[in-house]
């Protein structure tokens, strides 16, 4: 857990520009001139994650391929006990750039969720899926990653300024809208 | 905690059949599943030896690097990390500084790799950095070269500066004590032949020479000593 880092640091820029796409930043123009050579190297280090992610599931979250493409995932993750999220079970895409892992995946939620780092269209603000992805990262770290993000949102770096808000002033009752939102979308 | 998550993902399930997640679960559930019987038995074996893979490709290493942070990667991926972040390349694992120059190439024995790395042309990939050697210091070389065997080794300290090379005992002391020395420290013959093929070779030539003449002198006196010796005591006895 200690590995994985969360964000802290994003400027509003940034996240209004990557949230939409992210990885597209600045590694796009080196990373495009291994985009063809780099198809089988993501494809067997994909593979590989997906052997490691069914061979040692992680507790609370579970992900595979869509269909046949190997670079489409779609990925559960259980609301973590003690949080509003609770109870819930949330789905996710994972698209995977060709030249993974050289850039980050693109992790968008499914299901709605009442988060101050979470967008309506499901785009998490997450350092990790943005400047400070490393190759080293794999899948379950990322989604062990979103998972400590339902537990410890972080209302100074938010992507909904009105949650982060309810959240600083009025915790009660962003914990019950939260709760609220689990129950109707996530259950 | 796990255990109470999959509880409550079956109650859900349960009490709420109708909802639109329900069907997606139940496809990912299955997918990943049937992902896992296709990909279980050609990489379980893979995931077990994976002490020495690359950290990127997850793979065993093609043409291994290590940096000075000690984490393990294909040259090729390290590489390619490090380009598409030129400004301020970090390790992937501990987000250590690393630098190009500061890469250490590794050759094992049985590497797949035979050939030269930096001979291999890998498109957009330059080669591999080179491996760094530093000569072993001098005097440490000659005593590994001149010691040969395990037992010298320890006394080498003795047989080292003090005596070797002799600026404060002059070749007359070394001749006179010569033949002392040999026969004290007799288990010791390379050591000491060593140290006294220093001295200038005519001195010690000269002194067994010398030696001769005087014994041949000697024993030439005492023989007439003898003779004469012998003669008297004839006369005495004939007298």
């Amino acid at each position: 857990m200690s590995s994985v880092r969360r964000a802290s640091s994003n400027t509003p820029t940034t996240r209004a520009t990557s949230s939409g796409a992210s990885g597209s930043g600045r590694n796009s123009a080196v990373g495009s001139k291994w985009s063809t050579g780099n198809l089988s190297g993501s494809a067997k280090r994909i593979q590989k994650e997906l052997a490691e992610i069914s061979l040692d599931p992680p507790s609370n979250c579970s992900a595979g391929p869509k269909g046949d493409s190997l670079y489409e995932w779609v990925a559960t993750l259980i609301g973590p006990a003690g949080s509003p999220y609770q109870g819930g079970v949330f789905f996710l895409d994972i698209t995977f750039p060709p030249d993974y892992p050289f850039k980050p995946p693109k992790v968008v939620f499914r299901t709605r969720i009442f988060h101050c780092n979470i967008n309506q269209q499901g785009h998490i603000c997450l350092d990790i899926l943005k400047d400070n992805w490393s190759p080293a990262l794999t899948v379950s770290k990322v989604l062990l990653s979103v998972c400590s993000l339902l537990t410890d949102p972080n209302p100074h770096d938010p992507l909904v300024g009105s949650i982060a808000h309810q959240y600083l002033t009025d915790r009660k009752a962003h914990d019950e809208t939260a709760a609220e939102w689990t129950r109707r979308f996530a259950t | 905690m796990s255990l109470n998550h999959s509880q409550n993902i079956e109650t859900s399930e349960e009490n709420n059949p109708t909802e639109t997640n329900t069907g997606l679960r139940k496809r990912v559930v299955h997918n990943a599943e049937s992902s896992q019987d296709k990909n279980l038995s050609c990489s379980e074996k893979e995931t077990h030896s994976s002490l020495f893979d690359c950290h990127i490709c997850f793979d065993s290493p093609n043409d291994p690097v290590v940096t000075p942070c000690g984490h393990l990667y294909c040259w090729s991926c390290i590489y390619k990390w490090m380009a598409a972040h030129p400004d301020c390349p970090s390790c992937p694992l501990c987000k250590s500084s690393i630098e190009k120059d500061k890469i250490i190439p590794i050759y094992g024995r049985n590497g797949q790799d035979q050939v030269d790395p930096r001979t291999k042309v890998i498109p957009d990939i330059p080669a591999r950095p080179s491996g760094q050697r530093t000569e072993l210091p001098r005097s440490s070389s000659t005593s590994q070269s001149s010691g040969g065997g395990a037992f010298h080794s320890p006394h080498s300290p003795f047989y080292g500066s003090p005596f070797y090379p002799g600026p404060f005992s002059s070749p007359v002391h070394h001749s006179n004590f010569g033949p002392f020395s040999v026969s004290a420290f007799g288990p010791f013959p390379s050591l000491f032949g060593l140290q006294f093929t220093y001295p200038p070779p005519q001195s010690t030539g000269s002194v067994p020479e010398t030696m001769t003449e005087e014994q041949a002198n000697q024993a030439f006196v005492s023989r007439l000593l003898l003779v004469m010796g012998l003669l008297i005591i004839l006369c005495l006895l004939f007298v």
